[in-house]
C-alpha cells in the first residue's frame, strides 16, 4: 500500500490540521481561473497531509458547518464571500484568511475607461469593502509581489503575503504544428477583461491577421453566451465553449500562438501560464503578462512578445507563425520558465509558508 | 400611513453594513446583498445619529423642526430597515448612549444601485437562480 503524505500537525494539539476553505459555489476550476487557484489550494494542502473541508455557501449552512469542523485555519475566497460570512464566524477560533484573487478595485477602475456603463463609483465602493476584507482578515494572501506592496499601502495595518496561486503540471512541450494557422484564446465571458480583450482583438487585430493568413482560424475556448458569440462572429472565429482538458490540450497543441489580449485587469493570468506551460508561444498585452515574478512591463516576457497596439500585434503573430526559429526559442523559454518558477513543489511550499506564517503549525 | 414605534430603537446594522463618509455624502455597504447606497450630506445628517442607536423619540425630540421630522421618520424607517441598513436594538440587550445634541432635520434621500452586486453579492461565475436568488446557485 503506497505511503501517504506526511501529516502537516497542528500546533499544540494532536492530529493534523484543519482547513476550512470556503467557495461562493461549487467550484469549477475547469471554467474560470478564480476556481482554479482555489482547487490547486486544495490539492496542495491535502498534498501536506492536512485535513480539508470543501465550504460551498450555495449549498447553505456553511457557518455551521465551518464551526462543527473545528478549523485551525478558516479560508474565504473573495472579497464577497468573505464580506459576507466573516461575521457570522466571528466566534470560530481560528485565524480567517482572505483569499483575495486580485485588487478588484484596481481592476474596476481600469475598466471604467472601456466601459462607460459600468457607474464610475464603483471603483470607490469596491476598495472600501476590499479595505473592510484586507484590514480585518488575519492575514490577506495575493498572487503576486507587486498586489501585496500594492494592498498593504492601500489598506495600511493589513497582513499581506504575496504566493502562487497556480501549480501548472508539467506538460511535455508541444512541437510546431503544421497547417493552417491557428490561434487560441482560452477565457470566458464572465470575466470582463475577457470580455472587452478578444472584442477588441476581433475588431481590431484579426482582420489584419486574416489579411496576412486568408486560413487563419482563432479558436475560443470558453463560456460564452450566443448573444455575445453572434456580436463577435468574424470569418474564422471558432467559439468552442468550455472544453475538457483533453479537448483543450488538443487545441492548444493545432495552435500556433496563444493570445492575452487584455486591455486592464489586475492579478496573474492563469490564461499566459497554461500557454506557456506547453510550450505555446504568446503574444500579449502588459496586462496579460501582469504578475509574472519577472515583472516585465513594456518589454517581452519569457516565451512571449507583449504589444500594445494592433499593428504590433499583427507584426508580432506574423514573427511567429512565419520564423521557425523564433517559435522554437520562444517556446523553449517560456516552458522552461513555468517549469522553473509555477511546479506543483514551489506552490506546495508557499501554502506551507502560509501556514507557517499563522502559527498553525510548526 | 406608516406607523412607528417611539419606543423601538434602531441600529446600523454591522457588520453586514459598511459605510464611508467623504465629499459632502456617505456611502453604504450592505456586504450581504452586495447592494451599496448614497446619502447626500443632509441625508447623511440623519444617518449619523443613528451610529448611537437612539429611539425615534429621542431622534425628533433632538431636532429643531421635530414636525418635518416625525412626518417622515417611519418611511425612512421602513425604507432602511428594507434595505438590511438598520436593524431593532434587542431590548434585553446592551443599550447604547442616544443622541443627545441638537441638529435640523434637511430631508432624506437613499440613491440605490446595484451594478456591484455580482462581485459582492455573487462572484461572476456563479449565476444566482433567477427565481430564488442567492445564494441559490442556478441549476445547469
Amino acid at each position: 500500500m503506497p505511503a501517504g503524505p506526511a501529516r502537516l500537525p497542528a500546533a499544540g494539539r494532536h492530529g493534523p490540521l484543519r482547513i476550512a476553505v470556503c467557495e461562493a459555489g461549487p467550484l469549477t476550476p475547469d471554467r474560470d481561473a478564480g476556481c482554479r487557484a482555489v482547487a490547486d489550494l486544495i490539492s496542495a494542502a491535502r498534498g501536506l497531509g492536512c485535513d480539508v473541508l470543501v465550504g460551498d455557501e450555495s449549498a447553505g449552512a456553511l457557518p455551521e458547518r465551518v464551526r462543527s469542523f473545528f478549523p485551525d485555519i478558516v479560508l474565504l475566497s473573495r472579497p464577497g464571500l468573505f464580506a459576507r460570512l466573516h461575521g457570522s464566524l466571528a466566534d470560530v477560533p481560528a485565524p480567517k484568511v482572505f483569499f483575495a484573487h486580485d485588487l478588484h478595485h484596481v481592476r474596476l477602475g481600469l475598466q471604467r475607461a472601456f466601459d462607460p456603463t459600468l457607474d464610475p463609483r464603483a471603483a470607490d465602493v469596491m476598495r472600501l469593502v476590499e479595505d473592510f476584507c484586507f484590514r480585518t482578515a488575519d492575514l490577506a494572501v495575493v498572487p503576486t509581489s507587486a498586489e501585496a506592496r500594492a494592498a498593504v499601502t492601500a489598506f495600511p495595518g493589513a497582513a499581506v503575503v504575496a504566493v502562487p496561486y497556480f501549480a501548472m503540471p508539467t506538460e511535455p512541450r508541444m512541437p510546431r504544428p503544421t497547417g493552417p494557422t491557428r490561434l487560441v484564446f482560452v477565457g470566458g465571458a464572465a470575466h470582463a477583461p475577457n470580455r472587452d480583450g478578444i472584442a477588441w482583438f476581433i475588431r481590431e487585430i484579426w482582420p489584419g491577421v486574416r489579411a496576412r493568413y486568408p486560413r487563419a482560424s482563432l479558436s475560443v475556448c470558453g463560456a460564452w453566451p450566443p448573444g455575445l458569440t453572434a456580436a463577435l462572429q468574424h470569418p474564422g472565429v471558432e467559439f468552442h465553449g468550455p472544453l475538457s482538458e483533453t479537448d483543450l490540450a488538443l487545441v492548444m497543441r493545432r495552435s500556433m500562438v496563444g493570445i492575452a489580449p487584455l486591455r486592464f485587469g489586475a492579478g496573474l493570468k492563469r490564461k499566459t501560464l497554461d500557454y506557456l506551460s506547453r510550450g505555446l508561444p504568446v503574444v500579449a498585452t502588459e496586462f496579460g503578462v501582469e504578475g509574472l515574478p519577472q515583472g516585465v512591463h513594456g518589454r517581452d516576457a519569457a516565451g512571449v512578445l507583449v504589444r500594445s497596439h494592433p499593428a504590433e500585434w499583427i507584426d508580432a503573430i506574423d514573427r511567429l507563425v512565419g520564423d521557425a526559429a523564433a517559435w522554437h526559442c520562444l517556446s523553449r523559454e517560456g516552458h522552461a520558465f513555468i517549469s522553473a518558477s509555477f511546479s506543483p513543489a514551489l506552490h506546495r511550499e508557499g501554502i506551507r509558508s502560509i501556514l507557517v506564517s499563522l502559527g498553525v503549525c510548526p | 400611513m406608516n406607523c412607528i414605534n417611539s419606543a423601538q430603537r434602531y441600529r446600523i446594522n454591522a457588520p453586514a453594513v459598511i459605510y464611508d463618509r467623504g465629499a459632502g455624502q456617505t456611502v453604504v455597504i450592505n456586504l450581504l446583498t452586495g447592494h451599496y447606497f448614497r446619502l447626500d450630506e443632509a441625508s447623511t445628517a440623519l444617518w449619523d445619529r443613528l451610529e448611537t442607536a437612539p429611539s425615534p423619540a429621542a431622534l425628533i425630540d433632538s431636532c429643531s423642526n421635530a414636525g418635518d421630522l416625525a412626518a417622515r421618520l417611519p418611511a425612512i424607517v421602513d425604507e432602511l430597515h428594507g434595505h438590511g441598513l438598520i436593524t431593532a436594538v434587542d431590548a434585553d440587550g446592551p443599550q447604547p448612549e442616544q443622541a443627545t445634541g441638537p441638529w435640523t432635520f434637511g430631508g432624506f434621500a437613499l440613491e440605490s444601485f446595484t451594478d456591484l452586486e455580482d462581485i459582492l453579492g455573487l462572484d461572476p461565475i456563479h449565476e444566482a437562480d433567477p427565481t430564488a436568488g442567492w445564494p441559490q446557485a442556478r441549476v445547469a
